[in-house]
């Protein structure tokens, strides 16, 4: 057990004042997705764990040091936590290019030199992160993060400012670091499809409870969040990640992994399932 | 014509500018990030000068400074530190006089960055001194600037508060803005217009370079 936390803070919002409340462990490696409606305390819960917040009472452990014990008035300084942490608006240093921007988070020339070249950053290393896109910025955040050598990595709706493509990009690229690095990640998203992909369990805040789930589709298809339907489609092209297939009078590319096909070859007749998000009916024929 | 209060008045400005730098940017920065209850009343104190008559600081520094006050006194036995009348008190009180225009946008200028900016340095596990030095302060530029600038410009225009305790000893304490008025008082009109001129001039040097500066500085970022 890598992460136990057990901590309540009371929130004051708008609306009135709620209580946050979160019991959970956490392995090494796992991808924690984080849950819940706005303004319910996902950020504020990764804040408490990077030292950035402070809860009321409880207490939290990491690799079986305390950061945290409001009993024992513990409270280590985010500084000596050490986490990595992607903020929602990037927070990355203007007055520094982005090689400056990783060096000043941790001096490890060999890990920045890798992280650049996973993240596809080195011909813009010596830019500004105001001269990037929004996507360029991300992967900014998220190597500096990773060069932070910690074993908890906080995300904290990394992907809600991009478009849908590349949303796409970026989780596998997130979910391709996490392979590499293991660090035990908490993520929060409002994105069930991103969801499924990238996380191994599912901590849900509502309003009086806090669960944690192990298995996130699960969780989203009791809940008629998620609904999953069949299709037969022919291939029409291959290649590394999509394939192009014919499905009904509609041609759709559609990202897969190749140990899961096996053999297969363009004029084959395939059928998929996929999951999608519950919509609404739009047309009802009577058959 | 006589140059010395003009070069007086550089000196003093730009020894209080120096101090207020590094006395004004620890005092904002301590503002900005502070949310405590009586943060307020540390605005208000830095804030004083900008609605105080400046006779009226001069009349309290009179007092504090006189050698039978208390630190005066103090100043006196054990330094042999006397500072009125005297080119020292006059930097003490031109640092009192314009720490306001020193604090005042340096913090807003910390206070527009987004906290975000801090709170993930602190998460790389740098001290507060190393963020303030190498994040926040290289990303307000134009606010250090506006900072510097006012600080000197108003330290040039200072009147009130050198005629109370500076008097006009010249090379000492006889500034330009009072050798303008020491000269009209004598009518020696063209040697007061010659100061009189060669303030106007610099100030709008000044006020002109910095506005163009921080326009290009803010299109730059």
């Amino acid at each position: 057990m890598l992460l136990h936390l057990d901590l309540q803070k009371k929130l004051d919002r708008t609306e009135g004042s709620r209580e946050l409340k979160v019991q959970m462990e956490l392995d090494a490696g796992d991808f924690v997705a984080i849950y819940g409606p706005s303004g319910i305390g996902k950020t504020t819960l990764l804040r408490i764990i990077a030292g950035l917040s402070q809860a009321d009472t409880g207490f939290l452990s990491i690799n079986k040091s305390c950061w945290f014990d409001e009993e024992k008035n513990i409270n280590v300084s985010p500084q000596k936590r050490k986490v990595g942490f992607v903020f929602q608006d990037y927070a990355l240093f203007p007055n520094m290019t982005i090689l400056e921007n990783l060096h000043f988070a941790n001096s490890n020339a060999a890990l920045i030199q890798k992280l650049l070249k996973q993240t596809n950053l080195e011909g813009l290393k010596h830019k500004k992160p105001a001269e990037l896109s929004g996507g360029q910025q991300q992967r900014v955040a998220l190597a500096r993060a990773l060069v932070v050598e910690s074993p908890i990595l906080l995300l904290d709706e990394p992907l809600s400012a991009l478009d849908h493509s590349l949303r796409q990009d970026m989780q596998d690229l997130i979910a391709e670091l996490h392979q590499t690095y293991q660090r035990t990640t908490l993520m929060v998203s409002h994105d069930i499809p991103e969801i499924i992909n990238l996380a191994n369990k599912l901590l849900v805040i509502k309003d009086r409870d806090t669960i944690l789930y192990d298995q996130p589709k699960a969780y989203f298809e009791r809940e008629n969040l998620l609904d999953e339907i069949e299709e037969t489609g022919l291939i029409l092209a291959i290649d590394d990640k999509e394939l192009l297939l014919q499905i009904g009078a509609k041609k759709r590319r559609l990202p897969y992994s190749k140990e899961t096909l096996g053999a297969i070859q363009v004029g084959t007749k395939i059928s998929l399932k996929r999951w999608v998000l519950p919509s609404k009916i739009h047309e009802i024929e009577r058959q | 014509m006589n140059w010395s209060p003009l070069l007086l008045s550089l000196q003093l400005a730009f020894i209080t500018t120096l101090c207020l730098l590094i006395i004004g940017i620890p005092i904002a920065a301590k503002l900005a990030a502070s949310s405590a209850r009586y943060k307020f009343l540390l605005e208000a104190i830095v804030s004083l000068p900008l609605v105080l008559p400046p006779t009226v600081l001069g009349f309290y520094l009179l007092i504090v400074f006189s050698k039978n006050s208390v630190l005066g006194g103090f100043l006196y036995q054990y330094f042999d530190v006397q500072l009125l009348f005297s080119f020292e008190g006059l930097v003490f009180a031109s640092i009192l006089y314009s720490l306001p225009f020193m604090v005042q946008p340096i913090q807003a200028g910390l206070q527009n960055l987004p906290a975000s900016l801090s709170e993930a340095a602190y998460t790389m596990g740098k001290s507060k001194r190393e963020v303030l030095w190498s994040v926040l302060l290289p990303n307000i530029k134009p606010a250090l600037l506006t900072g510097i600038v006012l600080s000197f410009a108003h330290t040039i225009g200072e009147f009130g508060v050198v005629l109370m305790i500076g008097g006009k000893i010249p090379g000492e304490t006889l500034v330009a803005s009072i050798a303008v008025y020491d000269e009209v008082e004598s009518l020696n009109y063209v040697q007061a217009n010659f100061y009189a001129l060669v303030l106007l001039g610099t100030s709008f040097v000044i006020l002109g370079m910095t506005y163009f500066i921080n326009a290009r500085l803010s299109t730059k970022l």
